[in-house]
């Protein structure tokens, strides 16, 4: 769904009781709402902005 | 649908949401269900159109990220472009998200047929800040590339021009080629192709696909049918995955994505406007994981209170002269079989006209309103979170919110969930939604008589039902669903025409399937009247019907009737006990009114859900769902008539 090694992303929101995250794909400019047992999955990198 | 026609195919093709139904339904007329939501349409729609003199069948298609398929839907649109070989595709590009529609773009172009591509929703692109330059563009992809903007029509007739042209000539189209060591790899297995292997369009991409394929199957057959290729085959993964560390479909994907965003780049300027960043907040906050919930209820309960505010006043005055007429014709004509069956076939039109319209209209609007900002998507991340409480899987958040709209297509959506057991619960539970003909009648009779707090107390406890029934239901299937995986398309404004196209295409479609079972169905009640036949019926229910709900023993025949069509019970109601609608309250008590209500409500949808379950799911299961609607029926009106006294 257009995820790709190399993509940035943002975290944007988190749902309660362990639902699912909102990732934001900088690289493609589109968000995903992904469930936790596949979020957990991603592999990320953290690179600090601020 | 079969080649033998002779006019040529024209397919759209393109990512989920990218507006491929719009322009479809801008060419052929309203045809396609559209929405702001990724996974919109589920099948095919097919139209002859005359483009300038020459016929052409153009086909929307499901929307697919990739040609490597993942769900039901996208398959869909792939066997269609292997099987059909379309002789013209329209490739639909989202301007607005460029970079990632391009990923497709340069995938199709690899199947070498004529193509051109629609750079659809510059608007948004514009107001996103991205610029993008036509010319620059074609240059880059070398295909003709016209601008649109489906929701106005926009483009339209120059994509259509653009159409015929490349129909015409039928150019074949130059894959775009990626680095060099890649390239070389794929053109060494395609070269290896032995003469008598049956190419998918070219060999090219008959190579790329295998070194892409679906590992364990693929592999196993090819094994069996051809070792020496797939040892190559082996080879050449092999080759690529030490040059680039990744499996190798990993890296022919990112090589469509590098070049995607090259093309991208070179063809577009971005300025990060003001709006993005309001658009941004906006986000935050509705969703927000407390504020949204705020939000979601507040939007929940403003959707009734604005149809029942434009519905209640619109209903009184045109049920004002419907009344008088009837009072005036039967005094006219006194009692015989003509009386009986003018009456119903003034109840049954009338009752279309003045009881269910007012509502459904309104909540049409509203509703595709939803849709088009794009709120439905956002919605269905808040809930994912109770979805799985009641042990369901995150993609079921789609039919569910379908169900709300009609049952029908919310029951095909089901094709989007992989596994079985998501699919027997997902349908088991979405003839408990309360779909658009039950929320009329909700809004007809709760909060009418009770006033709209009744009418939200009862739609709340109607959801809050349906996550009980989905955690009873999973406790049978004892496998964890898996997550949810959901674009979330970015907020559109609306566009009134739009939703008016929508509204009037839906009320077209209950005048012309629902309206007629109505009339007929209350016809037919006026000459059982008239018989007397009814009140066999009425007696055979009654059991049911006076002891155990307690309700006027003429209503019997009316739920035999409500599982045509939900709105029959209502107008038959009225009819049944003989009384205009304002005068209701005075031959029924207000709990009998809500026992009615919750009957009618969870009771077997309409039998069209019914034929459409037994379709997609099989007898079992349909019958199951009878089952389990009459049950829940039954024990929950004894329960509210137990609770509500008397
Ligand atoms: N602003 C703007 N909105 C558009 C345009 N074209 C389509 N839309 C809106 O985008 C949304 C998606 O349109 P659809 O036609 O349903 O998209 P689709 O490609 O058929 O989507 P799927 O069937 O889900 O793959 C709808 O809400 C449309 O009103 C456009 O050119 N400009
Ligand atoms: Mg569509």
């Amino acid at each position: 769904m257009g995820f790709h090694k190399g993509d940035t992303i943002e975290l944007d929101s988190m749902a309660i009781f362990r639902g699912p995250v909102l990732v934001r794909n900088l690289t493609s400019d589109t968000s995903v709402a992904l469930g936790r047992g596949i979020a957990q999955r991603i592999i990320v990198e953290i690179i600090d902005e601020k | 649908m079969t080649k033998n026609n002779r006019y040529p195919d024209v397919v759209l093709i393109g990512q989920p949401n990218c507006g491929k139904s719009t322009l479809f339904n801008a060419v052929a007329g309203l045809k396609a269900d559209t929405s702001n939501f990724p996974g919109t349409s589920i099948k095919h729609t097919h139209s002859k159109v005359n483009v300038e003199g020459s016929i052409v069948n153009i086909i929307d298609l499901p929307g697919t990220y990739s040609l490597n398929p993942s769900d039901p839907a996208e398959k869909v649109a792939l066997s269609h472009l292997f099987h059909e070989k379309p002789d013209l595709i329209i490739n639909v590009v989202d301007a607005s998200i460029l970079g990632r529609n391009l990923e497709l773009t340069l995938e199709l172009m690899e199947l070498g047929s004529p193509m051109i591509i629609a750079l659809n929703m510059i608007d948004l692109a514009k107001k996103k800040g991205v610029e993008i330059d036509i010319k620059k563009l074609e240059k880059l992809l070398g295909v003709p590339v016209i601008p649109t903007i489906a929701t106005r029509g926009q483009g339209i007739k120059e994509m259509l021009e653009a159409a015929l042209q490349t129909l015409g000539k039928s150019p074949s189209v130059t894959p775009i080629k990626w680095s060099r060591d890649v390239e070389q790899r794929v053109e060494k297995l395609a070269n290896l192709l032995p003469e008598d292997f049956p190419p998918v369009y070219n060999k090219r991409f008959t190579a790329i696909h295998m070194i892409e394929a679906n590992k364990l199957f693929f592999d196993k057959v090819l094994r069996e049918i051809n070792p020496k290729l797939k040892e190559d085959l082996d080879r050449v993964r092999r080759e690529l995955e030490d040059m680039h560390n990744a499996p190798s479909y990993e890296v022919i994907s990112a090589e469509r994505h590098h070049l995607a965003l090259k093309i991208f780049e070179e063809s577009s300027r971005v300025f990060r406007g003001k709006r993005v960043k309001f658009q941004d907040r906006l986000d935050d906050v509705i969703m927000h994981p407390f504020f949204g919930y705020i939000i979601l209820l507040a939007i929940f309960f403003g959707f009734f209170f604005i149809i029942f505010k434009i519905g209640n006043p619109l209903e009184e005055l045109l049920l004002e002269p419907l009344t008088s007429l009837r009072n005036f014709l039967m005094l006219k004509l006194g009692e015989n079989v003509f009386s009986y069956l003018i009456d119903g076939l003034l109840a049954g039109i009338g009752g279309g006209v003045a009881i269910v319209l007012p509502y459904f209209v309104p909540l049409i609007l509203l509703m595709s309103f939803l849709e088009d900002v794009g709120y439905l998507a956002r919605a269905g991340f808040l809930m994912d979170t109770f979805m799985h409480k009641i042990g369901l899987h995150g993609k079921s958040v789609s039919p569910f919110i379908l169900g709300f709209g009609c049952n029908v297509p919310a029951i095909v959506s089901t094709r989007i969930l992989e596994s079985r057991r998501d699919r027997v619960i997902t349908s088991l539970l979405i003839p408990f939604i309360p779909c658009s003909a039950r929320t009329t009648i909700i809004l007809a009779l709760v909060a009418f008589y009770l006033g709209p707090i009744w009418a939200f107390g009862f739609y709340t406890f109607n959801i809050l039902l349906i996550a009980i029934l989905g955690r009873v239901i999973s406790l049978f299937f004892r496998t964890p669903s898996p997550g949810l995986i959901l674009e979330i398309p970015s907020l559109k404004m609306p566009s009134l025409k739009n939703m008016l196209k929508k509204t009037i295409f839906q009320m077209k479609s209950f005048i012309k399937f629902a309206w007629p079972i109505l009339v007929a169905g209350s016809i037919v009640l006026g000459f059982l009247q008239y018989l007397h036949f009814d009140r066999i019926i009425n007696i055979i229910l009654s059991p049911l019907v006076e002891k155990g709900l307690g309700l006027p023993q003429e209503l019997g025949v009316t739920l035999v009737f409500g599982f045509l069509r939900k709105e029959l019970s209502l107008i038959m109601m009225l009819q049944a006990l003989g009384v205009s609608y304002k005068d209701l309250m005075t031959v029924v008590t207000k709990e009998q009114l809500v026992v009615f209500t919750v009957f009618i409500n969870f009771f077997i949808p309409c039998l069209s859900t019914v034929a459409l379950l037994w379709k997609e799911m099989g007898k079992r299961i349909a019958f199951l769902s009878i089952g389990l609607n009459t049950g829940v029926a039954v024990i929950l009106s004894l329960i509210v008539r137990l609770i509500l006294g008397k």
